[in-house]
């Protein structure tokens, strides 16, 4: 017994604790009129993480502030234990994934939710922890990794912002909760020569709700005028290709995924459902793809392009009625993507150009990014400075703008130029 | 210069180390540091020489960025990994052109990498004096093309057959940059060089490595090497 508590002590004593993180209170203008985009953000991030022989316990928290009203909020964005056994790594508890070989945008990067409050943050910064285990085993050139998610989360949108152009006025009544949770994904990844492939699979629910039922009013005479639109998730499956490969200077990434979604089959009591519901049957199938081109300059400038794409095929609906299982001719719903790259919200087509470096010593980070929506007329353009006066400081200033087509008011970036801004921040890293 | 590449270095290597950044431009000096962890292990046998990795914990910006390389015998580009804590990933990038800037530092890729004996021409220049050592000093010019440099100039310290300057110049025949590494000190059966400063005379830029804490010859494991030990730092 002493020897135990002896060895635990000693186990204790040489256990590691560490913690970084960053404050940075920041303000965001409209550049047409100059007032404040009055959206919450996160004012303090903090990593915590202990570490005894092979286990890892982690913490990512932020706290999360809103200017006026002054409002805060302590989010607990990933709290997981981690195991690293001589084959791999095992973790359990509220984590963010990622997936896939380009940085950012990636269609096969579907475990996690993502919060659109952060849409145009970089990194894991946009995505929404799952409580989730997973497994990923090292062998020779190969990576294995599984992950199993009980749980189903559901991207965060910012319900009645009006400073959020895209935002939705009330958060809606989900109709249909998922019936099942669980979610499941596979990865392998390997090496072939100078190159990295990887196929993954992953089926899950949706992130954002779309219509599974109708209460619809069918008259003689008149067109059916649809009550009330009634929300569920779907149910997709992705399988996804990446790979990364070198043409001397030059990198490719190139991620593509091929997402099959369905609606879930309600198994609603006929006998108990109004009679004028009508159930809305649909099965899409749809693409998305990445093409990243970098490079970096001897001043070691990085300059980055990526062409993203989301296409649509295969679609087929059918609407019929809960009670009489009969068929009936009602239109097809607007589709839109319940999973992958959250820019497909944007656009089918874009292109993105990024450059990046730091200058002066580590003083000076420079950095610029242009979207093109190649479907139609819409671009953002962005910058940022970042000077740092002394180390672990940070004064940064950027703008984002964007243009869309005063023609086409439902035009995305059309939209969204009410939302372009400046900002103006400190960062402090500890 | 067979007696320089016969002093004995450890299989493998850990090293603390604080690299300082000097610029001196306009006569006004300002100077930005990091510190960085450099692990490496050297290879008898198999397809790489060495596998090396460089953990950054200061900035508190870039704590947890990590860079992993593994140098081929064959002379075929490195296999390099990246991570980056923001991105939660590991990236395998690469860096064919050894010319490039370390880090933004003014060691290229080639200066840090070392070079095999037989990579070079030698010719003895004379005997000169350096940081209070007699040293015979050395012309080396190298054999294959894909360098930066069309030659060096070395000073050895007659005693202890330490490289204690080196002169590159460039393609041109300018001298461009000065390596200066006047102190070592001997631990066990090992030299460490405790301080190098490379000067860019072109830039007015200076970088300083100083070593703050060494390890030798601890027997890494190759598992340390790796994608998965990258990630967990």
């Amino acid at each position: 017994m002493k020897k135990y508590i002896f060895l635990l002590t000693i186990k204790f004593i040489s256990a590691q604790f560490n913690y970084s993180g960053e404050i940075n209170p920041y303000v965001m203008n409209r550049t047409s009129n100059k007032t404040q985009i009055n959206l919450p953000y996160r004012i303090i991030s903090l990593d915590l993480g202990y570490t005894i022989g092979n286990l890892d316990i982690k913490t990512v928290s932020a706290l999360e502030h809103r200017n006026n009203p002054s409002e805060w909020e302590y989010d607990i964005r990933e709290v997981y234990l981690a195991y690293y056994p001589s084959w791999g790594e095992v973790k359990v508890g509220k984590q963010i994934h990622a997936w896939g070989a380009a940085d950012g945008n990636n269609p096969t990067d579907n475990i996690n939710a993502y919060d659109y409050y952060y849409l145009f943050n970089s990194g894991t910064g946009k995505k929404v922890g799952a409580f989730s285990f997973s497994a990923k085993a090292y062998y020779k050139s190969f990576q294995l990794e599984g992950i199993f998610t009980p749980k189903h989360e559901v991207n965060r949108f910012p319900y009645g912002e009006k400073d959020f152009p895209l935002a939705i006025a009330e958060k809606p009544t989900i109709e249909y909760p998922v019936e099942n949770d669980w979610e499941f994904g596979f990865r392998i990844q390997t090496t072939v020569g100078e190159s990295d492939f990887g196929f993954s699979i992953f089926n899950g629910n949706d992130r954002t709700p779309s219509l599974l039922s109708a209460n619809v009013n069918f008259q003689d005479n008149i067109p059916p005028v649809i009550k009330k639109l009634n929300l569920g998730y779907r149910t997709t499956t992705m399988w996804g290709l990446d790979f990364v490969t070198f043409f001397g200077d030059l990198t490719l990434r190139m991620e593509s995924a091929l997402f099959k979604t369905q609606t879930p089959i309600l198994r609603l009591n006929v006998f108990k459902s109004p009679l004028d519901l009508y159930e809305y049957q649909q099965e899409i199938n749809y693409l998305q793809s990445v093409l990243q081109i970098e490079y970096t300059t001897l001043s070691d400038m990085t300059i980055v392009m990526q062409l993203i794409g989301n296409k649509v095929f295969n679609e087929s609906y059918d609407w019929f009625h809960t009670y009489s299982q009969e068929l009936v001719g009602l239109p097809s719903m607007k589709f839109s993507p319940g999973m992958g790259t959250p820019f497909a919200m944007f656009s089918d087509q874009a292109l993105l150009l990024s450059s990046s470096g730091v200058f002066m010593d580590d003083r000076l980070d420079l950095g610029g990014n242009i979207m093109m929506n190649l479907d139609e007329k819409g671009q953002m353009i962005g910058a940022n400075i970042a000077y740092s006066p002394l180390i672990n400081w940070k004064i940064e200033i950027g703008f984002t703008i964007f243009s869309g087509d005063k023609n086409n008011l439902e035009n995305r970036f059309t939209l969204m130029e009410d939302f372009s801004n400046t900002r103006v921040g400190i960062i402090y890293n500890f | 210069m067979e007696k320089v590449d016969q002093i004995k270095s450890p299989y493998d290597i850990q090293t603390q180390i604080k690299m300082t950044l000097i610029s001196n431009k306009g006569g006004k000096k300002r100077s930005r540091s990091r510190v960085l962890t450099s692990i490496e292990k050297k290879y008898e046998n198999g397809i790489f020489k060495t596998k090396s990795l460089l953990l950054f914990s200061q900035p508190k910006e870039i704590k947890g960025t990590a860079f992993l390389n593994w140098d081929r015998v064959d002379g075929k580009g490195d296999d390099q990994w990246l991570y980056l804590p923001a991105l939660k990933k590991v990236k395998r990038i690469r860096t064919s052109d050894k010319s490039r800037s370390f880090q933004g530092s003014d060691f290229s890729y080639e200066d840090l990498s070392g070079r095999e004996l037989d990579s070079d021409e030698y010719k003895l220049l004379g005997e000169d004096l350096f940081a209070g050592s007699v040293c015979y000093k050395v012309r080396a010019i190298p054999l294959e093309k894909e360098t930066q440099y069309s030659s060096r100039i070395i000073w050895i310290d007659k005693n202890n057959f330490l490289m204690k300057k080196i002169e590159f110049f460039n393609k041109k025949n300018n001298l461009f940059k000065v390596l200066d590494i006047p102190n070592h000190v001997k631990n066990g059966d090992y030299w460490t060089a405790t301080k190098m400063t490379m000067y860019n005379l072109m830039k007015s830029h200076s970088t300083e490595l100083k070593v703050i804490e060494v390890n030798y010859d601890q027997g890494l494991k190759d598992n340390i090497f790796t994608e998965r030990y990258l990630k967990r730092q």
